[in-house]
């Protein structure tokens, strides 16, 4: 399924689209504290599908939370496109979200009062900003909603609701699109149609996107497979297939 | 551009968890409006009444007035001034006419032989002079020509189904306070009097100018005033001021527009004041309004954290989204005003045509909704709404953006109490009470009553701001009953009523401020009952009071006369009044003879005390206090004529009689400066074992004296209760609409908290509760927070009303009443409207599906 990229080794790939250096996050102090990441390194590659799994728990969302500026480190650094996350204030936190960064979550990506299209250009509308009408329409023609541009998001099944929010997030053009588990409330023929979206937005637009994800057969859309284990990088697997990455997370499983 | 979309969407979205919002700001605006444009429209009726009567006079000469006269019994009809002035008032070139007018009251009465209109409009007699241009016009027969003769108003001839030809009989109180006078008359002409006529229920009769000074003010030689008409070239001013050459001493010549405006100022003032209390009463409305706003949005951004949340994550500041929500806040501000105002209106036609429908309404004159009004009406709506959902809507806007991805955060809620609130309900706490004890301390001042408002203000604003902390002892103690009385469902209910202490206190809180009031009044009305009944049985010596029938009547004189001596009768002591100015400063007299009041009236003397040996006065040890006078001394008096007089000081006397003035003055000084002879009271000793005897003579001496009534000590009592019970009457019926929308509240939070526990709801259903439990588990919740609400509403007005009581000891609330059974059918009151209130909610959430409301996410 995965022989479209090519094999590229990490030290020499494309330049890092983003980064995070020895990042620790913890929760809660004494007795509770809590180490949801526990030293993290870790390169995103531009214009590549990026995938980071792991088990419940294993800080993967709380490392996409950081790399996003929705979330703090307790400590190390996160940059995104040249730009150092650490000690950014919460006004520049929201301008970098805005400007730079796109989103798609495991559910409720939408605001309901809002029409698809509507939500498709809601971020370049908060902004004020005029979106690009040809690259729009590409990405509506790419994600095949432009007869439910009008619906609002109660009157869409799952998958096109998830697909009105992949558009959001492409059309804004950010420096990097962010995926929490965007499958993880879809059925298979929908979750497969989210993620070639996802993949040919990479690989067709360059497109570089983070997608977090526990589902072996999503992360096998991935060009770069980053495998989490109790706040630790455990592992990386490029160009994966889903039986490759199953065998590595088996052996990530067991004690090093 | 977006967030204004977003704003309006998220109206339409949430219109029905926001309609019982924008009810609440419906009503208080509808408040707030409807004073607006009833004062307004009251304002131009009464304006527009007089504009257009004689409105080509120019010019008014008249007898010179000290001061004018507002407060109290009309004192008669004055000096007046000689009715051949008008040959000399007719010389200047200016003048081209002049009109002698008599004026005073004519009563027209009915086929019963009772006047009409009875005691409340007035009764006017004046001169029909029949002159174009007058603006009163004839619309049925001709003007009066003869002394049996009269014209009436349009108005009463309808009413009474008087048509020219006619016959009917007029009475005609002496001015001097004579024997009344009965005559019939024919009417010959109805007539109109300005553009739109007068006030209903006025009765306006009008005579030939002879018959008028002679019937009016009872001499043939004397007017009331000229009414000058003069050269339209020339100014009022200059019309006026051309026959100050010719007038004598003691007369005036003034601009028709100050004569005007001295008219129609006083109805004014008074029209001002009504609008200050009324706009009062909507302003708490408006009030408990706020904490009804405050609930809904904080539970409606409560309950969209992740749809807020998601904005922040695509790129909206704090500050974006905020003005989403408080957009939404405009939205329902904005609507809840126009459907106000428009309520408001039709509040304000309703009030006129109850007006009217009662015999007090005033002419028919167009709606007045001024910009002003309008403005002020969608100001205090829209500014209500923004400020009651600012807090929560800034508490509930602050989602971090991750929440968009997390299902925990949405539930975590905001601790229950900051350090900060209860910083500020302490501190407003403390400042209330130091404000309330302040006020005690000072009674007397005049600072004392406002320090005690201020007190009660912030003491309810503590309870706000601190019911969320002190509330939950209160909230278990108040449920702890209902789960052994109701089982399951009650044990619920008390639960759900604890489960959001700041919502349910916010709630009831609403409640608190409403009952709270209505219980002050309550027990100040309690206290200001048994104060009278216990001043009456003390200070009233005498068996029997004549007083007079309403605030503008007059025992008429003779009726001493015919009392004293009678058989049974042992004393009598009659107290007249007058106004004047002492020292300076305008005042109300009694007059009396000293020892005859100490016996009837407890009249007690506690300097000089030799009673009066010529024309003196005495004045109330208040008064002798403050102005530091001792008997002996001469005080300035001017008198209404323009009389001024030195009168020697021969007494001062305690306060705690029945002789409220605090100037009492000689019968000698009374008769010698007083054209009037106006009768307050007439205080009556029956002979022992002779009071039966004693009441049917002063009843035979009130047979021909219309406008007055006699009364025992029980019956003293009675009309005190009677008329304290209609003033808290009317101000608990103001207050009502603070409790409805208090109810609107509580109904509003179950619905509220209902849709939010769907799932809960639901999941309770399956395991077997009965629809019938359910309503019950609701309907207890509502009661709890009722009983809540009005527990402290009912301390904090008992409190607020001892402290009003101890401020006002000195002007006769001496004792402190609490009144147990009103307070106990507030308390019931309470339930019923938490009863009243759940039904709505209950109703609604026992229709739920139960598989639908499982599955809800």
């Amino acid at each position: 399924m995965t022989q479209t990229a090519a094999t590229t080794e990490e030290s020499t790939g494309p330049p890092a689209a983003a980064a995070v250096e020895d990042v620790r996050k913890i929760y809660g102090r004494g007795d509770s504290r809590v180490a949801a990441l526990d030293g993290v390194s870790l390169a995103v590659p531009q214009g590549r599908l990026t995938a980071v799994m792991g088990p419940s728990g294993s800080g993967k969302s709380t490392l996409m939370h950081c790399m996003a500026g929705l979330d703090t480190v307790t400590s190390g650094r996160v940059v995104l496109g040249g730009t150092d996350l650490t000690g950014l204030g919460e006004r520049a936190l929201t301008r970098l979200r805005r400007d730079r960064v796109g989103f798609v979550f495991q559910a409720f990506n939408l605001v309901p009062t809002l029409t698809a299209l509507e939500n498709i250009t809601l971020p370049s509308d908060i902004a004020g900003r005029r979106p690009d009408r040809d690259w729009l329409d590409r990405v509506i023609d790419a994600v095949g909603l432009r007869d439910r541009l009008g619906h609002r998001p109660s009157e869409l099944s799952g998958g096109q609701q998830q697909r009105v929010a992949c558009a959001r997030a492409l059309a804004a053009r950010p420096d990097i699109v962010f995926a929490d588990e965007p499958t993880g409330n879809l059925d298979t023929a929908s979750g497969r149609e989210v993620l070639g979206l996802l993949r040919d937005a990479a690989h067709l637009h360059g497109q570089t996107t983070v997608m977090v994800t526990h589902d072996p057969a999503a992360a096998s859309y991935a060009d770069l497979v980053v495998f989490l284990a109790d706040g630790r990088v455990a592992g990386r697997l490029a160009d994966p297939d889903a039986d490759t990455i199953l065998e590595r997370m088996k052996s990530a499983g067991s004690p090093a | 551009m977006i967030l204004l979309r977003l704003a309006l969407r998220g109206l339409a979205a949430h219109r029905l968890r926001l309609a019982l919002t924008a009810v609440a700001v419906v009503l208080g605006v509808a408040f707030t409006s409807g004073t607006l444009i009833l004062t307004d429209t009251m304002e131009r009726s009464f304006t527009r009444m007089f504009e257009g009567v004689d409105a080509d006079v120019d010019a008014v000469v008249r007898a010179e007035q000290a001061f004018s006269q507002q407060a109290g019994p009309s004192l008669g009809a004055g000096p007046g001034l000689p009715a051949d002035l008008a040959e000399e008032l007719a010389e200047p070139e200016e003048v081209e006419g002049v009109y002698p007018v008599a004026e005073g009251t004519a009563a027209l009465l009915g086929p019963d032989g009772e006047e009409v209109g009875g005691q409340g409009p007035p009764q006017i007699g004046t001169t029909w002079h029949g002159r174009p241009g007058s603006g009163v016009a004839l619309t049925a027969g001709r003007g009066p020509a003869a002394g049996d003769e009269f014209a009436l108003d349009e108005g009463t001839a309808a009413d009474q189904g008087l048509e020219p030809g006619d016959r009917a009989v007029l009475r005609f109180p002496d001015p001097g306070g004579g024997q009344v006078d009965e005559r019939e008359m024919e009417l010959t002409g109805v007539f109109r009097a300005g553009e739109v006529g007068m006030a209903a229920g006025a009765t306006v009769a009008a005579f030939e100018p002879e018959t008028a000074r002679r019937l009016l003010l009872g001499d043939p030689d004397r007017v009331t005033e000229f009414h000058l008409v003069g050269d339209d070239a020339k100014s009022q001013w200059q019309i006026a001021d051309s026959v100050a050459p010719v007038l004598p001493l003691g007369a005036e010549s003034l601009p028709m527009d100050i004569v005007r405006d001295e008219e129609t100022g006083p109805l004014l003032e008074v029209l001002g004041f009504f609008e200050v209390f009324l706009l009062t009463f909507a302003g708490i409305a408006l009030f408990t309004a706020s904490f009804l706003i405050a609930n809904t949005f904080a539970v409606l951004v409560a309950r969209r954290v992740r749809e807020l949340a998601l904005l922040r994550a695509v790129g909206a500041s704090q500050a974006q989204v905020r003005a989403v929500v408080m957009g939404e806040a405009v939205g329902v501000g904005l609507v809840g005003s126009a459907l106000g105002l428009a309520a408001g209106a039709a509040l304000a036609r309703g009030v006129l045509a109850a007006m009217g429908a009662a015999g007090v309404g005033l002419p028919e004159v167009p709606l007045r909704l001024t910009g002003t009004s309008a403005a002020v009406a969608v100001a205090v709506g829209v500014g209500v709404t923004l400020a009651a959902a600012y807090v929560p809507v800034r508490r509930g806007t602050r989602v971090p953006p991750v929440a968009a991805m997390r299902d925990d955060i949405g539930a975590t809620t905001a601790p229950v109490t900051g350090a900060g609130r209860l910083a500020a309900g302490a501190a407003a706490a403390v400042a209330g009470a130091a404000s309330t004890a302040g006020g005690v301390l000072l009674a007397g001042g005049d600072a004392a009553p406002w320090l005690v408002g201020a007190g009660a203000a912030l003491v309810l604003l503590a309870l706000a701001a601190l019911a969320p902390v002190l509330g939950r002892p209160v909230l278990r103690a108040v449920g702890a009953p209902l789960p052994r009385l109701w089982g399951l469902p009650g044990r619920l209910g008390r639960d759900n009523a604890l489960r959001s202490p700041r919502r349910t206190a916010a709630t009831a809180m609403a409640l608190t401020v409403g009952l709270g009031l209505v219980a002050a009044i309550a027990a100040l009305s309690a206290s200001a009952e048994e104060s009278v009944d216990r001043r009456i049985d003390e200070a009233m010596g005498a068996d029997l009071a004549v007083v007079a029938e309403g605030f503008d009547r007059s025992v008429p004189p003779q009726v001493v006369e015919e009392v004293d001596g009678a058989p049974g009768v042992a004393a009598v002591a009659a107290v007249r009044v007058g106004q004047l100015e002492v020292a300076g400063a305008p005042a109300m007299a009694s007059s009396g003879d000293p020892e005859r009041l100490a016996r009837a009236a407890s009249l007690d003397v506690v300097e000089g005390g030799g009673g009066f040996s010529e024309a003196g006065m005495m004045v109330s040890q208040d008064v002798a206090d403050e102005r530091g006078w001792r008997v002996g001394r001469d005080v300035p008096v001017v008198f209404p004529d323009g009389t001024e007089a030195e009168l020697p000081l021969e007494g001062v006397y305690a306060t705690g009689s029945l002789v409220s003035a605090d100037h009492l003055l000689s019968p000698e000084a009374y008769t010698e400066y007083f054209d009037d002879d106006l009768v307050a009271a007439v205080y009556v000793s029956a002979e022992p074992g002779a009071a039966d005897r004693a009441r049917a003579a002063v009843d035979t001496a009130l047979e021909g004296a219309p406008g007055a009534e006699v009364l025992d000590r029980g019956e003293m009592k009675e009309r005190n209760r009677e008329s304290l019970a209609r003033l808290t009457g009317t101000i608990s019926a103001m207050l009502v609409l603070s409790v409805v929308i208090a109810g609107l509240g509580i109904a509003n939070t179950l619905a509220l908290s209902a849709s939010e526990r769907v799932r809960e709801i639901g999941l309770l259903r399956a395991v077997g509760l009965s629809r019938v439990g359910l309503r019950k588990m609701i309907r207890l919740e509502a009661v709890v927070i009722a009983v809540f609400g009005a527990l402290p509403g009912l301390g904090v007005g008992l409190l607020f009303a001892w402290a009003l009581h101890k401020v006002l000891e000195d002007e006769g609330i001496v004792v402190f009443a609490v009144p147990v059974g009103t307070l106990a059918a507030l308390l019931g009151a309470s339930v019923v409207i938490g009863v009243l209130a759940s039904l709505w909610p209950a109703w609604r959430a026992s229709r739920l599906d139960v598989l639908k409301a499982i599955a809800t996410e």
